[in-house]
C-alpha cells in the first residue's frame, strides 16, 4: 500500500468512526437515559406505564418509584428530559452538518489544488499544424524590412533590439503569440527552432540582443555589423530551405 | 593556482569554470547542481543540500573546499551537540593562569554541517546566527569568523524520526536549497569506472584557487549588472508566491534579494557581466522553494514549495522585449 493510499484509508476510517459515534449519540438521545441504561426498549417502558400507576392504589413508595421511571421516559412523561434530548438532537444535527460542510470545503480545496496541477485541465495552447510554414513565410517576407531596420534603426543597441522584436511580430502575424511567462529569447528561439533556422546565426543574434537589452553596454557599429551578418545568414538559410521545398 | 585582488568577470568566470571541472572529477554528472552550489558561494551565501543518503552531498562539500582552497571543517550534528561545540569555548590554561579561547569548527572557510536537522534548535540557532552575522559571541566576547565563511548544510528528506526540522525563519537564511538527485545509469557507471581506475577510495583534487581568489571572484560578482526590469521580475516572482492558493506563507523579501544575488553569480558562471531573465528562472526553484510554507490541509496532495515556484514561473510576466521608453 502506498503512503498516499494509506493516508486516504486513515482519513476514511476516522470519518467512518466519527459518523458511527454521532449515530450512536443520536440514537441514545432519542430513546432517553433509562432506555440506554436498562435496555428495556421504548415499547417495554410504554406497556409498563399504565399498570404501574393503576395497580398500586395504597403503596405510595412503590408508586413514587415507578413515577420516577415514568418521568425519565422520553415519551412525554418528563418534559425536562424530553427538552434536553431534543436539544441534544439539534446539536448533533448541527455538528453533522458543520462537519459535512468542512469536509466538502476541504474536498473542494484538494480538488482545486489537483486541478491546478493537472496539465490536462490547463488551457491548451494549440499550435496550428502549418504554423512553422506560416512563420517561415512571414520571416522570409519581412526579411528586407527587418534588415533595413537593423541597419538604419538608430543606435546599434536599439536597432538590434528592434530587429529581434521583429521576429516576435512576424510570429504573431503567423498566429503564434508569446506567452506572458515566456522570455523573449525563449519565444524567439522556439519559433526559429520550429522553422529550422541556422542555429549559429540565431545564437549570435540572440546573444547580441540580450547584451543590448540587459547589459547596459554601449553597443558598437561592429556589433551591428555582426548582427547584420547573422541575420543575413539566417535569412539565406530560410530562402534555401524554401527553394528546396518548392523543388 | 590563481589568486588576484582585482579580477574581471571574464577571469572570474574562467576560474569558476576550472573549479567546477575539478569538482566534477569527484562528483560526476551533476554540473548544474554544482553550478548552483558554486553560485551560492560566489554570492556569499550558504547552501542547504537536501537529498537522500549516498548521493554525494558530503563529497561535493569536501571537493569544493579542496578546489577552492578553503579550510574545511565538518561538524556532525547529533542530538547532544551543544552550541559551544560549534563556536568554541574558554578553557583555563594552568601554566598561564588565564582563560584562553579555543576555537570551534565554525572558524573555518567551508563548514559542512552534516545532518543539520538532527540537532536541537538551540544548537541550530547558534549556527544560523553565525551564518547571518559572520561572528560569534562567547562569554560576552565577540569573535569575527574568517572570510570567506560558507556553510554547506545537509539534511535528509526522509527519516524524520528524532529530528528537529528547521523552522521557516531559519530556512530563510540559506540562499539556496539544492538537491543532486539520483544519477542516470551512465553517470552511475562513471562513478564505478573512475573508482576502479584510480585504485583508491580518496579522490585527489587539485587546488584551483585559494581564499583570496574566492574573495576576488565574489568581488567580481558585485560588478554584475542587474537591469531594473530583471530586478522587478525577481520582486514579482517572490510576491506571486504570497497569494498563491496553496500557500500559507509565501517568500519574504529575502527571497527576491536571493534571486538577484544568485542570478548575478549564475550569470558570472555563464561568462556574462549582466543578468538575463533566464538566469533568474534557473535559480528560482532553489532560491524560493524552501521559503514557502504550503497550507497544512493540503498534506494529502502533492502541493509543495517547488510546485508553487513552478506555477509562479509559468504565470509571472517576464521583462518586455523592448526596453521601457526613455531608459537608455
Amino acid at each position: 500500500m502506498t503512503a498516499r493510499r494509506a493516508t486516504v484509508s486513515a482519513v476514511a476510517a476516522v470519518l467512518a468512526a466519527a459518523l458511527l459515534v454521532i449515530l450512536l449519540v443520536t440514537w441514545a438521545a432519542s430513546i432517553g437515559p433509562s432506555g440506554v441504561l436498562r435496555g428495556d426498549g421504548i415499547e417495554a417502558n410504554r406497556s409498563a406505564q399504565p399498570s404501574a400507576s393503576l395497580s398500586t392504589p395504597t403503596g405510595t413508595e412503590r408508586v413514587s418509584d415507578r413515577d420516577r421511571v415514568a418521568q425519565s421516559r422520553p415519551d412525554g412523561a418528563n418534559p425536562v428530559i424530553r427538552t434536553i434530548a431534543f436539544l441534544v438532537e439539534i446539536a448533533t444535527a448541527c455538528l453533522v452538518l458543520y462537519l459535512l460542510f468542512r469536509l466538502a470545503g476541504w474536498l473542494r480545496q484538494v480538488y482545486d489544488a489537483r486541478r491546478r496541477r493537472d496539465p490536462r485541465a490547463e488551457e491548451v495552447d494549440f499550435e496550428v499544424i502549418d504554423a512553422p510554414a506560416a512563420v517561415a513565410r512571414e520571416v522570409r517576407g519581412g526579411a528586407d524590412e527587418q534588415r533595413l531596420l537593423l541597419q538604419t534603426g538608430g543606435m546599434p543597441g536599439d536597432a538590434i533590439i528592434a530587429c529581434w522584436h521583429r521576429f516576435e511580430t512576424q510570429a504573431e502575424a503567423a498566429g503564434m503569440s508569446r506567452r506572458p511567462a515566456e522570455t523573449s529569447s525563449e519565444f524567439t528561439l522556439r519559433i526559429l527552432g520550429l522553422i529550422d533556422a541556422d542555429r549559429g546565426a540565431v545564437t549570435r543574434l540572440g546573444r547580441l540582443y540580450r547584451e543590448a537589452r540587459f547589459s547596459g553596454h554601449e553597443m558598437t557599429e561592429a556589433d551591428r555589423a555582426a548582427a547584420v551578418e547573422a541575420l543575413d545568414l539566417l535569412h539565406r538559410g530560410l530562402m534555401v530551405a524554401s527553394g528546396r521545398g518548392r523543388s | 593556482m590563481q589568486t588576484s585582488g582585482q579580477m574581471s568577470v571574464a577571469d572570474a568566470s574562467a576560474l569558476a569554470g576550472r573549479v567546477l571541472d575539478e569538482v566534477e572529477k569527484a562528483v560526476i554528472g551533476k554540473r548544474e547542481a554544482l553550478m548552483l552550489v558554486l553560485a551560492a558561494v560566489l554570492a556569499k551565501g550558504h547552501v542547504l543540500l537536501e537529498d537522500f543518503p549516498g548521493l554525494g552531498k558530503t563529497l561535493a562539500a569536501r571537493s569544493f573546499a579542496d578546489a577552492l582552497g578553503l579550510d574545511f571543517a565538518r561538524a556532525q550534528f547529533t542530538p547532544d551537540l551543544l552550541p559551544a561545540d560549534l563556536t568554541g569555548s574558554f578553557l583555563y590554561d594552568q601554566r598561564k593562569g588565564e582563560f584562553e579561547f579555543r576555537r570551534g569548527p565554525l572558524f573555518t572557510g567551508l563548514l559542512l554541517a552534516d545532518e543539520i536537522n538532527r540537532t536541537p534548535p538551540k544548537t541550530q540557532s547558534a549556527l544560523l546566527e553565525a551564518m547571518q552575522e559572520r561572528q560569534v559571541t562567547v562569554e560576552g566576547e565577540t569573535f569575527k569568523l574568517p572570510a570567506p565563511f560558507h556553510v554547506l548544510a545537509t539534511a535528509n528528506p526522509i527519516e524524520y524520526e528524532g529530528t528537529y526540522p528547521l523552522p521557516e525563519a531559519q530556512l530563510d537564511r540559506f540562499l539556496l536549497r539544492v538537491s543532486f538527485g539520483y544519477p542516470t545509469s551512465d553517470e552511475e557507471y562513471g562513478v564505478l569506472a573512475r573508482r576502479l581506475a584510480r585504485r583508491q577510495e580518496e579522490v585527489d583534487l587539485d587546488r584551483v584557487t585559494d581564499a583570496e581568489g574566492v574573495l576576488a571572484m565574489q568581488a567580481a560578482v558585485e560588478g554584475v549588472r542587474v537591469d531594473e526590469s530583471v530586478g522587478r521580475y525577481c520582486v514579482a516572482l517572490a510576491a506571486a508566491t504570497r497569494p498563491h492558493p496553496d500557500v500559507l506563507t509565501g517568500s519574504s523579501p529575502r527571497g527576491s534579494l536571493g534571486l538577484v544575488l544568485a542570478g548575478r553569480a549564475f550569470a558570472l558562471l555563464r561568462g556574462r557581466d549582466y543578468v538575463i531573465p533566464e538566469d533568474v528562472k534557473v535559480v528560482a526553484r532553489s532560491v524560493l522553494a524552501h521559503r514557502i510554507t504550503v497550507k497544512p490541509e493540503l498534506w494529502m496532495t502533492e502541493a509543495s514549495g517547488r510546485r508553487v515556484v513552478d506555477a509562479v514561473l509559468g504565470e509571472v510576466p517576464t521583462p518586455s522585449t523592448l526596453e521601457a521608453p526613455g531608459r537608455r
